[in-house]
C-alpha cells in the first residue's frame, strides 16, 4: 500500500514536471523560431506610437485684455472599418445630424476592410461639439436598445454605430468677427498641418503664436507608459489696440464712407508719445472666422489693409511735412510773407492753387490754412531738392515703417538725377501729388509734428505672454527729422489755421491741430477728372498731444474736397475718443492740474 | 535473525518522518514561489494600472485644456464689442453727449492703467524660490555638506 501510494505520488510528479518541461521548450522553441521576429516586429508596433503634439496657438488680445483670437474645441468624425457592422445606421445618423451625404458616407463605410487597406477613413471635419453631443446621445440610445435586447437573447443584429468614432480638437475663433480684423489677419485652420496665419499680426507673429510642436512616442502598453512631455502652448500677444475705440472708429468710418459714397476708407489712431496704435479701422474687412471668403471679399489686387498695403498720393496733408522741412531748415518762419499771384513756375511748368485763384498777400499760416500749392511749391523751391528730399527721407517717406503687421507696402520716391525726375517734381511733390505713401507711413511722419520732433516705431504689439509671464515690447524712436522748437511751431500753426477758417475738424472744448487733403487720382492717361482721395490728419490737445488721426477716404461722390468730407469724418472720430480715452476738455484738464 | 549495522540503524529516520520533513520542503518552496508571483503579479498590476491612469490623466489633461480654451473663448463672444453695445441698448443705455459728462477729480487715481494678464518676469536672483534641501538627495546632500566642511577646514590637502 505504502509503495503504491509512492509510486502514485512520483508519476504525477513526473507527469506534472514533464508537462512543464515541455511547455519551456516549447516556448524556447517558438522564442528561437524564424517566424518569431516577425511576431516580435508585429508585436512592437501595437506597442507605441508617434503622435505630433501641436502646441494650443496663443491668443491675441486687446490692450485691456479683451480676447480678439483665441481657439475653440471642434471636432473630426470619421469610422475605424474594423468595427463597422451597421453602415446603414452609421450613413443615416450623418446625413440627419451633421448633414453629411447618405450615399457619401453608406460607400466610404460599407466597404469590407482589407488589412492592405487603411482602417481609418476620415468622413468630416470641424464639427460643432452640440452635433457630437447629438451623435454621443443616440449612440448611448442605441447602445441601451442593444443591451435589452442580448438580455432577452434576440438574435437580431440591433442598429448600432460601432466604428464610428469623433476625435476632438482645437480651431481658430475670432470673437469678435469683422472687428480689427485688417490688424489680426487670418489662421487657415482648415490645412491642418500646414496651416498658418496670413496678413496682420497673425502672419507676422505666426511662429510666436504657434509654438513648438513636439513629436512624441506614446506607449499603449501600460507597462511602458511614461509621462507625455508638456507641450507649452504658443505665446499670447496682448496687442495696442483699443477695442472700444476700434469698434467706434469703425462704425463711424462706415457710415462716412456710405454717406460721401467713398470707395473705401481709413481711420488710424495712434498715440504719437509712443507709437502705439489705438484703433486701424479700414475697408472691407473679412471675418476672419470665414476666412475663406477671401477672394469674395477682397477682389483682385485689393489689399488686406489698405492702411499699411495701398499707397495713394495724399495731396495737401503732405505740405506738414513740407512746412515742418522748411521751418526746420531756417528758409520760413510762421510770419514769412507771401504774394500769391495764383501761380508758380517751377522747372518751365505752371502749378496753381486747387481753386486756381490768386489768394495776394499771405503768411505761412495763411498758406497752411487755405492749402495754397503755388505758396508750398515756392516753400520747396526756397528749401532746395537736396535738403527737401533729405527731410522726406528722414520722415521714412518711401521707406517702409516696419510696423509689426504682415503685407506693408512702400513706393520709393524720385529724387534728383533718378529716370523720370523733372524739376517739377519738386513743386507738385511739395503739394503730396507725384508721390505716394500709404497711411501708415503719413501718420508716422507727421506725428513727430505732434510728438516733440520725435518719430515713434509705429506699432501694434503691446506685450507677450509667454510660460506664464508678460514681456512688455517697449516704444522705439526711429528719427527725430525735425527739432521740439519745429514740432511745437507748426503744431500752433496748424492749430490757428483750423480756428481760423472755423474748420468742419474742429472739436468743441478740445484745441487741435491738422490739416486737410484732396488729391488727385493718376490714371493711365494722366489724373482723373472727376475722382480724389479725401484726406484729413489731426493731433490733440496740442498742448499735450495724447492722439494723432489719420482719416482717409477714396473717392467720395457727394464731395471731392477733405475739408467737407474728410474734417467731419476726424471731428466725429475725436469726439468719440476723447470720451472713451477719458480726456477732459482742455478747460477742465488745465484746471485738474493747477489744482 | 541478525542485526547488521546497528548503529546505523539506530539514526535512521522513521519513513513517515521523512515524508512529512518532504511534504513540509516542498509546501516552503511552492509558499515561496508563490509569494514571490503574488509579489510580482502585484507590482505588475499596479504598474498596469499606474500606466492607464497615466493615459487617462493625460486624456483629461488635453480635455481640460481644450474645455478652457473653448469658455474663455465663449465668454468672450458673449462680451464681445458687438454684445455688449446690444444688451446696453435693450437696457436702455445710451452714448452719454460731451455736454453731459462731469470730470471729477479723484485723489490719487491715475486713470484706467492696461490690463495685466500675467507677471511680468521675475529677476534672476528671485526664480530660485525653493532651498536646494528640498530637492537635493540624501547622497548629494552628504557629498556637498562633505565638501563645504572640507572647504571651511582648508580641504584635505596637507
Amino acid at each position: 500500500m505504502r509503495q503504491a501510494s509512492f509510486f502514485r505520488f512520483w508519476f504525477v510528479g513526473g507527469l506534472l514536471s514533464a508537462v512543464g518541461l515541455f511547455i519551456f521548450f516549447w516556448m524556447i522553441r517558438i522564442n528561437l523560431s524564424p517566424q518569431a521576429e516577425v511576431f516580435r516586429k508585429i508585436g512592437s508596433t501595437y506597442e507605441t506610437y508617434r503622435k505630433t503634439i501641436y502646441p494650443e496657438r496663443g491668443n491675441i488680445y486687446d490692450r485691456w485684455g479683451h480676447l480678439l483670437a483665441g481657439n475653440v474645441e471642434t471636432y473630426e468624425i470619421g469610422v475605424d472599418l474594423r468595427f463597422v457592422s451597421d453602415p446603414q445606421t452609421i450613413a443615416a445618423t450623418l446625413a440627419q445630424v451633421v448633414g453629411l451625404d447618405y450615399n457619401t458616407v453608406y460607400d466610404s463605410v460599407s466597404e469590407p476592410w482589407d488589412s492592405d487597406l487603411p482602417r481609418y477613413v476620415k468622413l468630416a471635419d470641424f464639427i460643432d461639439p452640440e452635433k457630437i453631443d447629438q451623435l454621443d446621445s443616440i449612440e448611448k440610445q442605441l447602445n441601451r436598445q442593444r443591451e435589452e435586447a442580448s438580455s432577452r437573447r434576440r438574435n437580431t443584429v440591433m442598429p448600432n454605430l460601432d466604428g464610428l468614432i469623433w476625435t476632438p480638437m482645437l480651431k481658430r475663433s475670432y470673437p469678435e468677427h469683422t472687428l480689427g480684423s485688417n490688424v489680426i489677419g487670418f489662421y487657415a485652420y482648415r490645412e491642418r498641418e500646414t496651416a498658418r496665419g496670413y496678413f496682420g499680426v497673425e502672419e507676422k507673429y505666426n511662429q510666436l503664436l504657434a509654438g513648438t510642436p513636439v513629436e512624441v512616442e506614446v506607449a499603449l502598453d501600460p507597462y511602458k507608459m511614461n509621462e507625455i512631455p508638456s507641450v507649452p502652448p504658443g505665446a499670447s500677444l496682448m496687442l495696442t489696440l483699443d477695442r472700444d475705440i476700434q469698434a467706434m472708429s469703425e462704425r463711424i468710418l462706415d457710415k462716412h464712407i456710405e454717406s460721401s459714397g467713398a470707395k473705401s476708407g481709413v481711420v488710424v489712431v495712434m498715440d504719437p508719445e509712443t507709437g502705439e496704435i489705438l484703433a486701424m479701422a479700414v475697408t472691407p474687412r473679412l471675418d476672419p472666422n470665414e476666412y475663406w471668403k477671401y477672394s469674395e471679399v477682397f477682389p483682385g489686387i485689393t489689399a488686406y489693409n489698405r492702411a499699411i498695403g495701398t499707397t495713394y498720393e495724399p495731396g495737401s496733408v503732405f505740405k506738414v511735412l513740407t512746412m515742418a522741412a522748411a521751418l526746420d531748415a531756417g528758409v520760413v518762419q510762421p510770419s514769412t510773407p507771401f504774394l500769391d499771384t495764383g501761380v508758380i513756375m517751377v522747372g518751365g511748368v505752371p502749378i496753381r492753387n486747387w481753386d486756381r485763384g490768386a489768394w495776394g498777400p499771405q503768411d505761412m499760416i495763411g498758406c497752411m490754412q487755405h492749402s495754397l500749392n503755388v505758396c508750398l511749391a515756392w516753400v520747396a523751391t526756397q528749401l532746395g531738392p537736396s535738403k527737401f528730399y533729405n527731410y522726406l527721407n528722414n520722415f521714412g517717406i518711401g521707406h517702409l515703417t516696419g510696423v509689426d503687421l504682415g503685407g506693408e507696402a512702400s513706393q520709393p520716391f524720385l529724387v534728383p538725377g533718378d529716370n523720370g525726375w523733372y524739376e517739377v517734381n519738386l513743386g507738385t511733390n511739395s503739394f503730396g501729388q507725384g508721390i505716394a505713401a500709404t497711411p501708415i507711413q503719413m501718420i508716422t511722419a507727421i506725428s513727430a509734428v505732434a510728438n516733440h520732433g520725435k518719430m515713434m516705431a509705429p506699432h501694434v504689439l503691446k506685450a507677450v505672454i509667454e510660460n506664464g509671464e508678460q514681456y512688455s515690447n517697449p516704444p522705439q524712436i526711429i528719427g527725430k527729422p525735425i527739432s521740439a522748437e519745429t514740432a511745437e511751431t507748426l503744431t500752433n500753426m496748424l492749430a490757428t489755421s483750423l480756428e481760423e477758417e472755423s474748420s468742419a475738424a474742429l472739436v468743441d472744448g478740445y484745441r487741435v491741430a491738422g490739416k486737410t487733403g484732396t488729391a488727385e487720382i493718376p490714371g493711365p492717361g494722366g489724373y482723373l477728372d472727376s475722382a480724389t482721395n479725401a484726406s484729413f490728419v489731426g493731433w490733440g490737445p496740442v498742448d499735450d498731444p495724447r492722439f494723432i488721426v489719420y482719416v482717409w477716404l477714396e473717392q467720395p461722390q457727394t464731395s471731392p474736397w477733405g475739408s467737407v468730407v474728410a474734417a467731419p469724418l476726424f471731428k466725429e472720430i475725436v469726439e468719440n475718443l476723447v470720451i472713451l480715452m477719458d480726456l477732459p476738455p482742455d478747460s477742465v484738464r488745465q484746471g485738474m492740474a493747477g489744482q | 535473525m541478525t542485526i547488521r549495522n546497528p548503529i546505523h540503524q539506530a539514526y535512521r529516520q522513521a519513513p513517515w518522518r521523512r515524508a512529512t520533513q518532504v511534504g513540509v520542503l516542498f509546501l516552503i518552496l511552492a509558499l515561496l514561489t508563490a509569494s514571490i508571483l503574488w509579489v510580482m503579479l502585484t507590482v505588475t498590476v499596479q504598474a498596469a494600472s499606474a500606466g492607464l491612469e497615466i493615459q487617462s490623466l493625460e486624456n483629461e489633461k488635453e480635455k481640460l485644456v481644450r474645455e478652457i480654451a473653448s469658455l474663455r473663448t465663449n465668454i468672450a463672444i458673449q462680451t464681445s464689442a458687438e454684445a455688449m453695445l446690444e444688451r446696453a441698448r435693450n437696457l436702455g443705455f445710451r452714448q452719454a453727449n460731451p455736454d453731459e459728462i462731469t470730470y471729477v477729480v479723484i485723489p490719487g487715481y491715475t486713470g484706467k492703467q492696461p490690463q495685466i494678464i500675467a507677471p511680468p518676469p521675475s529677476p534672476p536672483s528671485q526664480r530660485v524660490l525653493i532651498k536646494p534641501s528640498y530637492t537635493q538627495s540624501l547622497s548629494e546632500w552628504l557629498f556637498q555638506g562633505i565638501i563645504r566642511m572640507s572647504e571651511q577646514t582648508g580641504g584635505f590637502t596637507q
